[in-house]
C-alpha cells in the first residue's frame, strides 16, 4: 500500500457519494428559520411595556413579556431556556442548542419555587404535564396525552372559547428530587394538581376552582392555561368495607370550576353535572366539549 | 442575509456542493450522515458568509471536521465493525485489485480512523493542521495515523508494504 495507491483508495470511496440536489434552498432556508427563532428570542427577553411587537392574535400574558408569535402548527414560539425546561419535563438531555433539537415547546408553567416548576409542555402530537426538579427533571415518567380533537393544537381553531385537555396529580418536586427524608420518615411526600387546556384570544382571563373550595387563577399564555394546587395524601375518614383500613384520599384532586373572562366578564364555564367519581368520569356530558376523557361540561 | 449575498451563497454551494458531500462522505461512510453532516455546516456557513475571507471552501470543510469531532468526543465511543465485511477477490491483480480491496477495508473502518487517514491523504492536511482539527497533539495524529494504517492491513491482507508518511 504506497501513498498514492491509498489516496486513490480514498477518492474513490469518496466517489461513493451521491450528488444532493436543492441543497442551496434548503441551506438557506433553514437559515432564515433559525434567524426568525433568535429574533423572537431577543424579543422576549426584552422587559414588556411597549406593544412593538405586532402579531396576528395578541393573547393576553401572565408573565409579564410581550406577546410571542406562534409557530406554525399553533405552538408558542420559545427562547432557548423555556425548550430547556421543556426537555427537562420530558426527561430528555439538553443539547446545545435545544430549539433546534426538539418540536416540544412549554407552552404554560407556574414557579414553585428556586428551580422547581410545574408545567404543561406540547408537541404536534401531544401533551405532557410535568413537575420538574434540579435534580430529576421530571418527578415522574412523563405520560404523552394525544391532542383532541387530533390536529393542531392551536388555540385559535378552538370550536368554544375554552377546552381542558388535561387534568392530573403529580408528585412535588423539591430541591433534592421528590420524597425527602429525616431521620428515615417520609417529611414531604405532596402531590401537585394540575389542570391544563387552551383558550381562544378572546380569554383574558381563566379561574380554577378546587374540590376543597379554593379558586386559583390559571397562568395564560399564548392560548394555553395552566392552575396547580398542591395538596396531599391525608387518611380517608369515608372509606368502608374490607379494604377501608389505611385508606387514603388525596385532599383536593380535581377542578370542579372553570370559568374563563373576556374584556367584559364571563365568557365561558365548566362544572360537572353531577359529582364525578373519579378524576375522568366523562359519563355525563352529552356535548363533544370535554369527550373523550374529561369530566366538566360546559354550563 | 441581503439578495447578492444570497446569490453568492447559492452560486458556491451549486458549483462545490458535489466535492464537498463526497469530504462528507468520506469522513462519515454513510449517505444520509454526509448529507446532515454538510448541511449543518454549511448553515453555519450562510450565518458568517459576510465574515468568511479567503476561500469559502476551506472555511466548510472546517466546519465539518469540527462538527464530526465533536460528536465524538461526546460519544467517546467509536462504533467498530463487529467483523470486516467478506470481500470478493476478484481475479485481478495489481494496483487496481489492491485500490478494491483497500475501498471495503476503508469501508470497515471505525469512523475516526477513516478521518484520520481522510484529513492527511485525502485532504492532504499536514500533522499539525489535523492536531488543531482534532484538538490533540501531533504525536497522537501520528500515532493514530500509525494504528489507522495498520488496521487497514489487517483488513486487506493484499496490502501488505508499508506506506506510511513522516
Amino acid at each position: 500500500m504506497t501513498d498514492p495507491i491509498l489516496k486513490e483508495a480514498l477518492a474513490e470511496f469518496a466517489g461513493q457519494a451521491a450528488p444532493v440536489p436543492g441543497l442551496a434552498g434548503r441551506v438557506l432556508r433553514r437559515h432564515d428559520r433559525r434567524r426568525r427563532r433568535r429574533i423572537t428570542a431577543a424579543a422576549l427577553a426584552a422587559v414588556a411595556t411597549a406593544a412593538a411587537v405586532v402579531v396576528p392574535f395578541a393573547w393576553p400574558q401572565d408573565e409579564g413579556r410581550t406577546a410571542a408569535l406562534h409557530t406554525s402548527n399553533g405552538l408558542p414560539a420559545n427562547t432557548p431556556d423555556e425548550v430547556a425546561d421543556a426537555l427537562r419535563c420530558l426527561r430528555r438531555k439538553v443539547p446545545r442548542d435545544p430549539v433546534a433539537a426538539t418540536d416540544a415547546r412549554l407552552l404554560a408553567r407556574i414557579h414553585l419555587g428556586k428551580d422547581l416548576f410545574v408545567a404543561a409542555v406540547g408537541s404536534p402530537r401531544d401533551l405532557v404535564l410535568c413537575a420538574a426538579s434540579p435534580k430529576t427533571g421530571n418527578t415522574e415518567v412523563p405520560q404523552p396525552i394525544p391532542w383532541y380533537p387530533a390536529g393542531p393544537a392551536d388555540p385559535k381553531a378552538l370550536r368554544h372559547p375554552l377546552r381542558v385537555d388535561a387534568a392530573a396529580s403529580v408528585t412535588a418536586p423539591t430541591r433534592s428530587g421528590t420524597v425527602e427524608y429525616r431521620n428515615g420518615r417520609a417529611v414531604h411526600d405532596d402531590l401537585v394538581f394540575l389542570v391544563s387546556g387552551r383558550a381562544r384570544p378572546e380569554v383574558r382571563r381563566v379561574e380554577v376552582t378546587w374540590s376543597d373550595g379554593r379558586t386559583v387563577r390559571a397562568v395564560l399564555r399564548d392560548g394555553f392555561f395552566l392552575a396547580s394546587h398542591t395538596g396531599r395524601m391525608e387518611p380517608d375518614p369515608t372509606a368502608t368495607g374490607a379494604m377501608s383500613r389505611g385508606a387514603m384520599r388525596t385532599s383536593a384532586d380535581r377542578p370542579t370550576r372553570i370559568v374563563a373572562y373576556g374584556a367584559s366578564g364571563v365568557l365561558y364555564r365548566l362544572a360537572p353535572r353531577i359529582a364525578p367519581r373519579s378524576l375522568y368520569d366523562n359519563s355525563q356530558c352529552v356535548d363533544t366539549i370535554s369527550l373523550p376523557r374529561h369530566y366538566l361540561c360546559s354550563v | 442575509m441581503n439578495q447578492e449575498a444570497r446569490e453568492s451563497f447559492t452560486r458556491f454551494v451549486e458549483s462545490r456542493s458535489a466535492v464537498l458531500v463526497r469530504t462528507a462522505y468520506a469522513l462519515t461512510g454513510d449517505q444520509h450522515a454526509a448529507e446532515e453532516l454538510l448541511q449543518n455546516a454549511l448553515v453555519k456557513t450562510a450565518a458568517r458568509w459576510r465574515h468568511v475571507h479567503g476561500s469559502p471552501e476551506a472555511y466548510v470543510r472546517r466546519a465539518m471536521y469540527n462538527e464530526q469531532v465533536g460528536r465524538w468526543r461526546r460519544s467517546r465511543r467509536e462504533t467498530a465493525v463487529a467483523a470486516p465485511p467478506e470481500v470478493a477477490q476478484p481475479d485481478r491483480s495489481g494496483e487496481v485489485a489492491e485500490r478494491l480491496a483497500l475501498r471495503h477495508a476503508l469501508a470497515a473502518l471505525p469512523a475516526r480512523k477513516r478521518a484520520v487517514l481522510v484529513l492527511r491523504y485525502f485532504e492532504d492536511l499536514s500533522e499539525t493542521e489535523v492536531a488543531q482539527i482534532m484538538g490533540c497533539s501531533v504525536g497522537t495524529v501520528r500515532s493514530q495515523t500509525h494504528k489507522a494504517l495498520a488496521r487497514l492491513r489487517e483488513l486487506a491482507p493484499s496490502s501488505e508494504h508499508a506506506g506510511g508518511r513522516t
